[in-house]
């Protein structure tokens, strides 16, 4: 059955990217269809937030042998347990491959929303130190535009999506459009007083996209702290609550889900027409047509729907003419694992908790003032204090009725950090198409080639140190040192890269405006874009470089560029 | 308004609503709303599905022992022993065995020292062969290796198993403070002074 239906754009992919481009696009008044790989999800079915252990089979300890046939991927990922497994694909339909020595860790949520229903919700923007991070230490490549070309669409999603963050003035982490910040602990307050007298350095409540008062029709936080099963009051950012209504809400978007896209249908002027999906469920082959084909599918989807679109005209892929395609992927990676405890906050009260975020150090080395001339680039702290639900029930020696009495009046303060570096853009890195492997609907698996080098080693060290003399400073006991390895490349989510936007078309795979430049009515819109990812998270940069991309294709459509 | 409403009154709600092909399956609901699998522990007609009779027993015994009521349920009470059962009918066989083992070692070391399984042991005897059991009892001599002591091992896995079960039970969670609620009104944050925390900044 082919869709007879032209649509103006059409939109592979519906959580950050996604969203933003439908709405934008909807709300310029085109017809927009969005096609998602995975199912719609429904509060009263797949939310957990409000769900104590003792309801759920094992107490979110989770069915191991379930996890280690269908998850055992997705499982490692903090975030996917008894209670938000749904939000996770099943690993065992979504094969790839790396070689032995470089092992990657994907974790993917397929579903109307996509992962927005379950990220971490930290939301900063990014500066020139990351932007034009090539012409400050010459390494690799800036963006094709500057700070200034994006300040309007991070103050336009800032506005519309609702972000909770104080104002510090920091050249390198700029200040937005905001609403109060969320509170630090007493611990966190502990840790901001003697830091910041000790080594200068600023500690702040992490920037969240959680609201801590009504916005846009939405209420304010209800302090669960459970975000990442899914939140009833949509109090935290997340597309199928924020930007999918406002496009419907325009009565010209269409969203189909269980629509797993394999390729972009090219006609022989070298144009997109649409693209080829398998249904999810019944495996039954589809097309859709669209003037336009935007690829918002997270980023290695994105990459993976590009180098399988080969035609004669695009033997390696659409816009691999470059063979940049599928190169300069990066993933933060993190040392993880250090804190202690807090002698003086120790008690037998519990303190309010509810809490959706903790602190954050942001970057200082390599940043206008400290230089470390032992690495290119720099990192971020992140971390949290509070009390213990029962950990200490492990450690107390003993048993019977004293044990369970200083289980219960002993409460322990732990504070935590980790580090979370910038992975260096190379070239090394990259992703093909498996020549044996495919997924559940016949469409070619991913290799996966990516490794940390020298750069984020050094990193590393710097990172340990630092880490070393906050913990020493802070005084903490039974102290846990960082870890000596560097976290697995894709464990932080973070995969940015492999269709990257530049000026040049020979060094990059889309234009300024995330056009691809072999064929220019499809457009890459997700993190795969990204040029260098900096310390922080990208999901903010990705929805501003969406909302301007956006901007751009309804401004050329209408002028009949397109 | 209750959370149902609540729900429904939110744009994702409403957005299920536009969503006209799509109808929420009414089967394999994975967590529908009041579903209390804790429920299921406790049926009158409960059997164990790993454990047999007398490891069950033993480990009723156990859990008794370790986490006592003291004016509140302690772990037999919140029945422990059928939870670790359900769990470990899910582990992975490594996970299994660990925990037939220890249970195991209990027994032997009771039939060696008192010539009876663990459950018929006087509840003096039982608390005395716990208490060893308690602690490393580790002893460096010179030229000897530090030799570790299994039975504390063993000791250590039933303590972190049933503790994990119990303050994950209803009676567990009040214990830790648990009001039943999930929103927990505004978080204030520290409302200390600037150096009411003790540590350096005090100074």
């Amino acid at each position: 059955m082919k869709e007879r239906k032209i649509y103006d754009a059409l939109i592979v992919g519906s959580g950050a990217s996604g969203g933003w481009v439908a709405k934008e696009l909807t709300e310029r008044g085109m017809e927009v269809l969005m096609l998602e790989a995975g199912p719609p999800r429904f509060p009263g079915r797949d939310f957990t937030e409000h769900v104590w252990p003792y309801q759920l089979k094992f107490r979110g300890f989770g069915d191991r042998k379930r996890a280690l046939t269908d998850q055992p991927v997705q499982s490692l990922c903090y975030a996917c347990d008894e209670y938000s497994h749904q939000f996770f694909i099943n690993d065992s339909e979504h094969p790839y491959t790396f070689p032995p020595e470089k092992p990657f860790m994907w974790i993917r949520g397929r579903q109307v929303g996509g992962k927005t229903f379950c990220w971490a919700r930290e939301s900063y923007r990014y500066s020139d130190f990351e932007f034009k991070a090539a012409s400050r230490d010459g390494y690799e490549q800036d963006w094709p535009f500057s700070y200034a070309d994006l300040e309007p669409y991070y103050d336009k999603v800032e506005s519309f999506i609702g972000v909770s963050a104080s104002y510090e003035g920091l050249p390198q982490m700029p200040d937005g459009k905001f609403l109060p910040p969320m509170n630090l602990s007493c611990g966190a307050v502990h840790a901001k007083q003697v830091i910041e007298k000790r080594f200068r350095w600023r500690v702040m409540p992490d920037r969240v996209a959680n609201l801590t008062l009504p916005h846009n029709g939405r209420p304010a936080c209800h302090y669960c702290d459970q975000c990442q099963r899914g939140c009833y009051t949509a109090s935290y950012f997340n597309s199928p609550s924020v930007t999918l209504p406002a496009a419907a809400r325009t009565g010209r978007f269409t969203l189909v889900p269980d629509a797993v896209v394999s390729h972009v249908l090219m006609n022989r002027e070298g144009k997109a027409e649409g693209v080829h999906y398998v249904d999810r469920v019944t495996k039954k082959d589809r097309e859709a047509r669209a003037r336009i084909v935007v690829l918002a599918a997270a980023t290695l989807e994105s990459t993976r729907i590009l180098l399988n679109s080969r035609s004669p005209r695009f033997p390696n892929g659409v816009g691999n003419s470059s063979g940049i395609l599928g190169h300069y992927l990066m993933d933060h990676f993190t040392i993880e694992g250090a804190g202690g405890e807090f002698a003086e906050l120790q008690s037998s009260e519990r303190e309010p908790v509810g809490n959706p975020c903790g602190y954050l150090i942001p970057k200082y080395v390599n940043a206008g003032g400290v230089k470390n001339r032992n690495f290119l680039r720099g990192y971020r702290f992140d971390g949290d204090a509070s009390q213990e639900l029962y950990s200490q029930a492990f450690s107390f020696p003993g048993f019977g009725r004293t044990w369970r009495e200083r289980v219960r009046r002993e409460i322990p303060y732990r504070f935590s950090i980790e580090a979370q570096g910038e992975c260096l853009p190379r070239y090394d890195n990259y992703v093909e198409l498996d020549p044996e492997r495919k997924d559940a609907w016949g469409i070619p698996a991913l290799r996966i080639h990516a490794s940390y080098g020298e750069n984020e080693r050094a990193m590393a060290k710097a990172m340990r140190q630092d880490i070393g003399d906050i913990l020493e400073a802070l005084q903490v006991k039974n102290t846990s040192p960082p870890s000596t390895d560097l976290s697995v490349f894709g464990k932080n989510i973070h995969e940015c890269g492999t269709a990257r936007m530049g000026m040049d078309p020979k060094m990059s795979v889309l234009n300024r405006y995330n056009q691809v430049h072999d064929a220019k009515n499809v457009f890459v819109t997700d993190g795969a874009a990204f040029v260098t990812q900096g310390c922080y998270e990208p999901t903010l940069t990705i929805m501003a470089i969406s909302a301007r991309a956006a901007d751009y294709m309804a401004d050329a459509y209408k002028k009949g560029e397109l | 308004m209750n959370r149902r409403e609540l729900f429904r009154s939110t744009v994702l709600g409403s957005l299920g609503a536009t969503l006209s092909t799509v109808a929420v399956p009414a089967a394999g609901r994975e967590f529908p709303f009041g579903y209390d699998a804790s429920k299921e522990l406790e049926r009158p007609d409960w059997k164990p599905v790993f454990l047999d009779e007398h490891q069950n027993a033993t480990l009723i015994a156990l859990s008794d022992l370790l986490i006592p009521a003291t004016g509140t349920p302690g772990a037999k009470e919140a029945l422990v022993n059928r939870f670790l059962d359900l769990l470990m009918s899910a582990e992975q066989a490594e996970t299994q065995r660990a925990f037939i083992a220890a249970l195991a070692y209990i027994d032997g070391e009771c039939m060696r020292r008192y010539n009876s399984a663990f459950v018929y042991v006087a509840r003096e005897q039982q608390l005395e062969f716990l208490t060893l059991l308690a602690y490393p009892h580790s002893l460096e001599t010179w030229g000897e290796e530090l030799a570790s002591f299994s039975g504390h091992d063993h000791f250590m896995k039933l303590k972190s198993w049933i503790a994990g079960a119990y303050y994950s039970s209803p009676a567990g969670l009040k214990e830790l403070g648990w009001d039943g609620t999930f929103p927990h009104g505004v978080f204030t944050g520290c409302e200390h002074g600037p150096d009411e925390h003790g540590g350096e900044t005090s100074k």
